[in-house]
């Protein structure tokens, strides 16, 4: 298994993130960007305010901020995401909050 | 959560300042200030441009900023600081390459995370016993940090609008 960044619950981040490994965000990032190659995961604890970019986004926290995937973003229930989506594929699970635009051309 | 400490990995970049709560590895780069109120371990190809204030750190790769640490900085073989470090208890492998002014044995004020109130009270007195006592024994110590109970907190993003004087 590739190393992954694992963001604890415990820790935040006012900046950007950028790289190729995947990202866990258990805590907090806020002020900046999160560009990687690989997947994000914003957890329940997650909280990120600000874009991300990358592969596959799977978001069971909370984003405030525009998502951009190559492949895939997820909504989990209990997620919440303020911000536009562009992605060629979305899947919203029931129970989670949604607001922005959605853009699935490639 | 936390069987894994917090880490940012080998391909990542971090502009920006971490501030953590929990013990954090950098094997990546960092460009910002760290703070912490636990320990911080920079991994052996890892590179830190910034400040790390923690209670404990441990440099295995390369830091360009100053350290301050509460409780002790310890440079390994394969780490290289250029900058100052400041910390109570220092620890220099043979190997290890600092560029700086070094300070131990002196009291360096613990990180406070977030909305986290500190708890202090005076440091116990050394007991005298067989275990050679401690040469610069601490008068205080952050005995634990909890958070803040609710308070509306300080949104300093609202700044107070100062009425413009233009002078006609």
């Amino acid at each position: 298994m590739a190393q992954e960044t694992i963001i604890g619950a415990q820790v935040t981040i006012e900046g950007d993130i950028s790289g190729t490994d995947a990202v866990q965000v258990h805590g907090t990032v806020r002020g900046g960007k999160i560009a990687v190659k690989e997947g994000v995961l914003v957890s329940a604890t997650g909280k990120v305010e600000g874009d991300v970019e990358s592969a596959a986004v799977e978001i069971a926290g909370h984003v405030q901020g525009n998502v951009a995937a190559s492949d895939k973003v997820e909504l989990k229930s209990g997620g919440k995401l303020f911000g536009d989506v562009k992605a060629p594929r979305i899947l919203i699970a029931d129970g989670a909050s949604f607001k922005g635009n959605i853009n699935m051309s490639a | 959560m936390s069987e894994v400490s917090s880490i940012i990995s080998a391909g990542q970049r971090v502009v920006g300042n971490v501030s953590a709560a929990e013990d954090l590895v950098v094997v990546g780069r960092i460009e910002g200030r760290i703070q912490s109120e636990a320990s911080v371990t920079i991994e052996a190809q890892a590179v830190v441009e910034g400040d790390i204030h923690a209670r404990q750190v441990l440099v295995k790769g390369v830091v360009v900023g100053e350290i301050a640490a509460t409780d002790g900085i310890e440079i390994a073989p394969s780490g290289q600081v250029l900058g100052d470090l400041k910390t109570r208890r220092l620890a220099l492998r043979a190997g290890g390459r600092v560029a700086g002014l070094a300070q131990s044995g002196i009291e360096v004020p613990a990180f406070v995370y977030g909305n986290r109130t500190a708890v202090r009270r005076a440091a116990p007195a050394p007991t005298f016993a067989a275990a050679p006592a401690d040469p610069w024994p601490r008068t205080e110590e952050v005995v634990e940090t909890t958070p803040r109970a609710s308070q509306p907190q300080h949104d300093h993003r609202k700044g107070k609008k100062e009425p413009s004087r233009e002078s006609t």
